[in-house]
């Protein structure tokens, strides 16, 4: 069992080794960002290029959170794995409009939100993504860090049975976070994108 | 302004969207849980962001910079017709505001003095529609930001100002709480008492006492003032002579998201 556990742990170790030139490639270039005070149009596709990857990962764990008919175990893992894409206090905003024009609001920290994903009181549940992402220009905020939001839009339908519950059509604006952080293996700081708090409003209901 | 043309060239809009395949701000993602997005969630004006390229005739609907080949299909005068809420009502029976749309319209096209929109030069204010708690009882505070560009050219949004109508109750305190008459006679030795009150605010002179502005502050200071929820945003905008609101209709259909609410003159 210890020799396979070292397999693993040297394998891992050579692909990280064999993957460094392009990280540190990667470092430098997004230092030389920090000295920066505007972004090239190299380091927005970069950026543009991390969130989109961030947004994804996301979103595919809000349909493994949300498939009833996955192991519990397995939905469990997805929620933690999101949670660890969000910054620490990130809130998901949630609003109703009626047809009468009146909005219905209610705030969760995001652990909240993605527990009571788990729990929804229909027998199946079906969470697809369209395939647009809006992300918007990337700011520097006075501690250094780049703001953004990105927008998606999800489709969610709710089985009782054979029958369709409930269905709606959400649009998501996500903050997203790029921060220096540091890689304590490889002594070096580089970008990292956090999501932030999100903004959800029903855009459709069945 | 007829809305039909209107109608007709947002199709036209739809069957472009489908016949471009590159894009810019608005990236696909491909994996077994995406469908295809519907076109009007492509027209749909997502994010304030996008609102100003599409004002500034920058970015064409699915977020690429606009090229010469949209510049000759799509003038800068119909790209920004659309950005106007074509449910407003006042389409249909007020041939002034018609017109009023139309002169800004064609004065934002001036080649000589285009109108633009940029963020961080002053020209925009957000109005947040809040919802607080005071004193234990839901109230609603209208907040103004502002972007404010700091040396180093990082940004952040400021409260420039609020408006609500519930700090009522800081008059009985502005009855207990003051410096006397006659203290100056004393060289003002009872200004101490500020120490030892909830809100030094009630020894300010009625300009800063009456302000909600501060008040909103030196109340949420004293967690007496909590933030419930944030109902809506909305956006003033100025241009030379004009004043436009942007809000969010949220809604099915090719004119929706971040359309112009209102426009209107001013000094």
């Amino acid at each position: 069992m210890k020799l396979i556990a070292f397999i693993i742990l040297l394998n891992s170790t050579i692909i990280s080794f064999a993957q460094q030139p392009t990280k540190t490639a990667v470092a430098s270039k997004e230092a030389a960002i920090v000295e920066e005070l505007s972004l090239s149009a190299a380091d927005i596709e970069l950026f543009k290029e991390q969130t989109k990857q961030k947004v994804e990962e996301f979103q595919q764990h809000i349909v493994t959170i949300g498939s009833k008919d996955q192991p519990a175990e397995k939905r469990n893992m997805a929620e933690r794995e999101a949670l660890k894409l969000f910054y620490v206090g990130a809130e998901m905003q949630t609003s109703v409009i009626n047809a009468a024009g009146e909005t219905t609001i209610q705030s969760r920290p995001m652990e909240k939100y993605l527990a009571r994903l788990k729990s929804l009181p229909y027998t199946a549940v079906v969470i697809k993504f369209y395939d647009l992402v809006y992300i918007s220009s990337f700011t520097k905020g006075p501690d250094g860090r780049y703001y953004s939001s990105a927008t998606v839009l999800q489709e969610f339908t709710g089985f009782t049975g054979d029958n369709v519950a409930y269905k709606d059509v959400t649009k998501k604006e996500i903050e997203i976070v790029i921060d220096l952080v540091e890689d304590k293996f490889f002594n070096e700081k580089k970008w990292k994108v956090f999501l932030g708090n999100i903004k959800a409003t029903e855009t459709r209901g069945a | 302004m007829n809305l039909k043309p209107l109608y007709f060239i947002l199709i036209i809009f739809w069957l472009y969207i489908l016949a471009t395949k590159s894009i810019n701000a608005q990236v696909t993602i491909s994996t077994s849980n995406t469908i295809e997005t519907p076109a009007e969630y492509y027209l749909n004006v997502k994010q304030f962001a996008e609102f100003i390229d599409r004002f500034n005739y920058t970015t064409d609907w699915k977020g690429n910079v606009i090229d010469q080949s949209f510049a000759e299909k799509y003038s800068r005068k119909a790209y920004i017709g659309y950005l106007l809420n074509a449910d407003d009502k006042r389409f249909m029976n007020d041939t002034a505001y018609k017109t009023l749309c139309d002169t800004f319209i064609s004065k934002a096209v001036n080649p000589d003095k285009p109108f633009g929109i940029s963020l961080y030069s002053n020209q925009v204010t957000a109005v947040a529609k809040v919802n607080i708690e005071y004193l234990g009882k839901p109230q609603v505070a209208n907040i103004s930001f502002v972007p404010e560009v700091l040396p180093d050219k990082s940004v952040k949004w400021v409260i420039s100002s609020v408006e609500a109508n519930c700090f009522t109750n800081i008059s009985d305190s502005l009855l207990k709480y003051f410096i006397s008459p006659n203290s100056h006679e004393t060289g003002f030795i009872n200004l101490k008492r500020i120490e030892n009150v909830d809100n030094p605010v009630y020894y300010f002179d009625s300009n800063i006492t009456a302000n909600p502005t501060i008040l909103f502050m030196t109340e949420t200071a004293a967690k007496r003032l909590t933030i419930k929820n944030i109902e809506k945003v909305s956006y003033k905008v100025n241009f030379p002579g004009w004043k436009i609101t942007v809000n969010e209709f949220v809604r099915i259909g090719y004119n929706s998201g971040w359309l112009i609410s209102n426009l209107e003159q001013s000094q």
